[in-house]
């Protein structure tokens, strides 16, 4: 379809841009001219004192002190977060509006054509990840399975609980449930995962799905049972937890949906800027970014608020957000539609 | 006895000079977010919550928690002066306060609610420091088929509070419901009633909607005349005797008060309900039980007490979820939550198990900060209560100022302000016409909590997931509810009244 | 009041057909988005088109006021004059920002309500500070301060 085209020329489009930019050193001395004395508004869709906004506000002064811009930090936490990633991208071309995003709602956004997004992330420019998290399955004490071989033949169902139908965990716990075969039937419309792990320890659900760094704060004390990796590689907080891949035979047709939600987890929080920001800029804040995401101390300094960094580069996002995105078919984008909102509500 | 020995130590651990700095700093700064229309605890939370990286753990959270602990000590004063809630829960408290402070018993009004509100807060604390070492298991036990008969028995409670004739209170709490109903449907997902508006994704707001029924009639009545509060009413100059006969009131109406706040701890510790709930439900509780509820609404004390105890005591219980589980038992004890995980601590079983001294610690700040600003605001009353002479011709306008200043900071959406308006149209037509706008925000903030945690009881355990021990007390307590008011007035009628 | 006793529920009767009825028709919503909407508007409409019947037979509930002062022209052109007062404030910040909207709407509003220049000016110039040092300096609220919406 034209979409998938322009997505695909779009693509080709930026990654020459960011090869052009790299050649032109002396361009970057005037971006950073430019933004000396400027306010840059730094927006997030997380709300104050989540994950989102402590990585946000971190990160400020390290930005300030870089760039010489003040920097002023906007929570926009509206429409499933989109809106925030709607307000980045109207926002003047001047590469003066930062977002700090969610990665898998604003991608989500896309894949389902959700009311409400109204933005294009292939004319967006990535500028670097913040971090990222593998995605585990985890079981209650209640749950009728102990692992998920045994899930996978049972015949009762397994619940799992979700915050939502088009968020991060309603995406994991349905395209594993998918490429696993599991006989998963979702109990949705918990308040944030607090409530669902809450759920889950009450017993009122068998199974949930949590980034690997919730996965750790709630498993605590063997409330929750870690039963498997969503990813090629273990996760490192899990060492000892093996992955799907390693646990059981998965089809290449069935390991698609893996690789396809892992590509979601692969953009993680990440730094954009809106369509038409001049060159210069761009690559000057990937480089200022990169500065601060790499610097050592800052990394330890997060680590140890257990907010860790685990940086990658405007051509990695680029490279995922395209294995997301770009090579979906339309007859592939209907089947990851219709299983991701409906299968699993009967 | 280790209740004492637990409450004692965590007294003297709070009686640092830093903290007692902290706190004096923290309480004027949640009273004033309080009283200003607009502003309220959430905004509160997050302008200080940028403040506290770099802190130690007890000092940042007591910064957190005191000034979030005496909002709704502050918010009690607007209602009842000015008759506007300076936040959302205050809503259930002018419906009773205002009558009163414009029959000319503004003072005892104050009085009695910034004493309930500060013994309802050292209520839930104390609430809340007898079930810390069984918290679990209490916690755990309410799920979301409680959840969901809690907020249940909160719409019950619609036909009760407020003022007015009953049959035009229930319109007005169905039209809360229904303007619930917009935004993202809660399991589905699919933004409902949206009409292409960006606003309309996420629903109305609480913030506009409880100032534009409440404060743009008060203002419009203002301007219009052009004279103060006080001449319009029959304000006589506040005097502090009256304020100390308020909250002398409280002590009279103990066994209120009592009920009152075990009803705001209990509402507090569930976590879903919406802490926004409890003044309501704490409203509507006295004035089923009351020998004089034909009074209330038209100036009963008692009408002031009970929302205003529930209201702090709520606060307390709300730590409960969120220190044993990190699960919010409120709004602002989300982004309180927020809050420790900036300092690196991570609430939960492990957490408490680790630092109970610095569970208790939070508890006694909450409880000290509580006493301190109703001391304050006590202290104040008489001051405060002059700007009711203030010329409608200048207040209102000013007032019009702070709120659409508050109102735009609270999400910094424009918006939010053009709703207060459209609201506020709704809110003249309603007070002219004696339809009780307090059902209306009931209604409003119960219907997300009924929805979701109907359809997750229904999916979880089936049709018959009431059949769970406290589920059927609730049940038990929600018919009686129900049923009391045709039986009591058989009973009365039986006498020959 | 017996005319605004019958636009009210009649508004709100209009207002849930036609939200339910683009629910229904026009977004075709599944049934599970619907319920509630279904439920709560049939309530809703049933219990306000009740009091429309009333309202239009004219009568009075209990708890209601015995005498219903019905209002004049002179109260209703007053009444308009307050509402478009208030409502000004919305296009003053709109069109002049939050730094300059606000104080200049006080300052007309006090002159045109027989305030003394000292007083107008003075509050007007209050107000600024309020809002330039607790809102943008202290409380770093974004506010749009320059005009028509501009950063």
């Amino acid at each position: 379809m034209l979409a998938h085209k322009m997505i695909r020329a779009a693509f080709a489009a930026s990654a020459a841009l960011a090869l052009s930019v790299a050649a032109q050193p002396a361009k970057a001395q005037d971006a950073a001219a430019f933004y000396k004395g400027k306010t840059i508004t730094f927006i997030t869709p997380g709300s104050p004192g989540g994950g989102y906004d402590t990585y946000m506000r971190e990160i400020i002064p390290h930005l300030e002190k870089k760039t010489g811009a003040t920097v002023v930090p906007v929570n926009e936490p509206g429409g499933g977060h989109l809106l925030a990633v709607n307000k980045t991208y109207s926002a003047k071309p001047d590469g003066l509006t930062i977002l700090l995003n969610d990665g898998e709602a604003s991608l989500l956004g896309v894949v389902l054509d959700v009311p409400g997004a109204r933005y294009d992330l292939s004319k967006m420019h990535w500028l670097g990840r913040i971090n990222a998290e593998k995605r585990l399955i985890l079981f209650t004490k209640s749950s009728p399975y102990k692992n998920l071989k045994d899930a996978i033949a049972g015949k009762t169902v397994l619940k799992f609980g979700t915050t939502g139908k088009t968020d991060a965990t309603g995406l994991a716990t349905t395209m594993a449930s998918h490429a696993l075969g599991l006989p998963t039937s979702i109990v949705t419309g918990y308040k944030g995962s607090r409530e669902f792990v809450r759920a889950a320890i009450q017993g009122e659900v068998g199974a949930i799905s949590l980034s690997e760094s919730s996965a750790l704060r709630f498993s605590k004390g063997g409330r929750l049972i870690p039963a498997g990796t969503l990813a090629r590689e273990r996760s490192a907080l899990f060492p000892k937890t093996p992955t799907v891949f390693e646990q059981l035979k998965i089809s290449k047709e069935n390991a698609w949906f893996l690789d396809f939600h892992e590509g979601f987890a692969e953009i993680g929080r990440s730094l954009l800027t809106g369509p038409g920001v001049p060159a210069d800029r761009v690559a000057y804040l990937r480089k200022v970014f990169k500065e601060i995401l790499t610097d050592k101390a800052f990394d330890a300094h997060m680590t140890q608020k257990k907010r860790p960094i685990t940086y990658a580069d405007a051509a990695a996002l680029d490279k995922a957000a395209k294995a997301v995105l770009g090579d979906l078919s339309d007859a592939r984008k209907k089947q990851v539609k219709d299983i991701i909102l409906n299968k699993y509500y009967q | 006895m280790e209740y004492f020995t637990l409450l004692s130590e965590g007294f003297v651990r709070v009686m640092r000079p830093d903290l007692i700095l902290i706190m004096l700093a923290a309480i004027p700064f949640g009273l004033i977010f309080g009283i200003v229309p607009g502003l309220s605890g959430l905004t509160a939370l997050a302008i200080l919550l940028p403040f506290i990286y770099g802190m130690d753990a007890l000092p940042g959270l007591a910064l957190l928690l005191a000034s979030h602990a005496v909002i709704y000590t502050g918010g009690s004063v607007s209602a009842i002066i000015l008759g506007i809630p300076g936040s959302p829960p205050n809503a259930a408290t002018v419906v009773d306060g205002y009558p009163m402070a414009q029959q000319g018993r503004g003072g005892q009004a104050m009085g009695a609610a910034l004493m309930a509100s500060g013994l309802g807060g050292v209520f839930g604390v104390l609430v809340l420091v007898a079930i810390l070492p069984v918290l679990e298991p209490i916690v755990l036990s309410f799920g979301s088929p409680e959840t969901f008969f809690l907020a249940l028995m909160g719409v019950t409670f619609i036909a009760i509070v407020g003022e007015g004739p009953m049959q035009k209170g229930l319109i007005a709490g169905a039209l809360g419901i229904f303007l619930a109903l917009f935004g993202y449907q809660p399991t589905t997902s699919v933004p409902r009633f949206h009409f292409g508006s960006d606003y309309l994704l996420d629903g109305f707001r609480i913030i506009p909607l409880a100032l534009g029924l409440f404060a743009v009639p008060e203002l419009i009545a203002l301007s219009a005349k052009g004279k103060s509060v006080a001449q319009t009413g029959s304000i006589s100059g506040v005097t502090f005797g009256q304020v100390m006969e308020g909250c002398a009131a409280v002590f009279k109406h103990w066994w209120l008060f009592i009920k009152s706040s075990t009803i705001g701890a209990v509402v507090g510790i569930v976590p879903g309900v919406g802490g926004e709930t409890s003044p309501f439900v704490a409203y509507a509780a006295a004035k089923q039980s009351s020998r004089t509820a034909s009074t209330y609404g038209q100036g009963n004390i008692e009408g002031v007490i009970a929302p205003e105890s529930s209201n702090n005591a709520k606060e307390g219980g709300a730590l409960v979820p969120t220190l044993a589980f990190g699960i919010p038992g409120s709004t602002g004890m989300a982004l309180l939550l927020g809050g420790f995980l900036i300092l690196g601590l991570e609430p939960g079983p492990e957490f408490l198990k680790e630092h109970m001294d610095l569970g208790v610690g939070l508890a006694m700040v909450v409880a000290i900060a509580n006493v301190m600003a109703a001391i304050v605001m006590i202290l104040l009353a008489k001051y405060i209560a002059r700007l009711t002479y203030l010329r409608g011709h200048i207040l209102a306008p000013l007032l019009l100022a702070i709120i659409v200043l508050g109102t735009y900071a609270s999400k910094n959406n424009p918006m939010d302000v053009v709703y207060v308006f459209v609201f506020g149209a709704l809110g003249y037509l309603m007070k002219e016409l004696n339809y009780s706008r307090a059902p209306l925000i009931l209604g409003f903030v119960l219907t997300n909590a009924i929805e979701s945690y109907l359809h997750i009881s229904l999916r979880s355990f089936g049709p018959t997931f009431f059949m769970r021990p406290i589920s059927l007390i609730i049940i038990g307590l929600l018919v009686l509810g129900l049923v009391w008011p045709s039986i009591s007035r058989r009973l009365r009628r039986g006498r020959g009244a | 009041m017996k005319k605004l006793e019958i636009i009210l529920p009649a508004t709100i009767i209009v207002f849930t057909l036609f939200v339910v009825g683009a629910g229904a028709f026009y977004y075709n919503y599944s049934i599970a988005v619907m319920r509630f909407p279904y439920f709560v508007g049939a309530v809703l409409i049933g219990l306000s088109a009740l009091r429309l019947v009333q309202a239009i037979k004219g009568k009075r509930l209990p708890g209601e006021p015995e005498e219903i002062q019905e209002p004049t022209t002179e109260s209703m052109a007053e009444f308009t004059r307050t509402a478009l007062w208030l409502v000004a404030i919305l296009p003053s910040v709109w069109l002049l920002g939050y730094l300059a909207g606000i104080p200049l709407y006080l300052l007309a509003y006090f002159r045109a309500h027989g305030e003394s220049w000292l007083m107008s000016i003075s509050l007007a110039l209050g107000a600024l500070a309020v809002t330039y040092f607790v809102f943008i300096v202290f409380l770093r609220v974004n506010l749009p301060v320059m005009p028509l919406g501009f950063q």
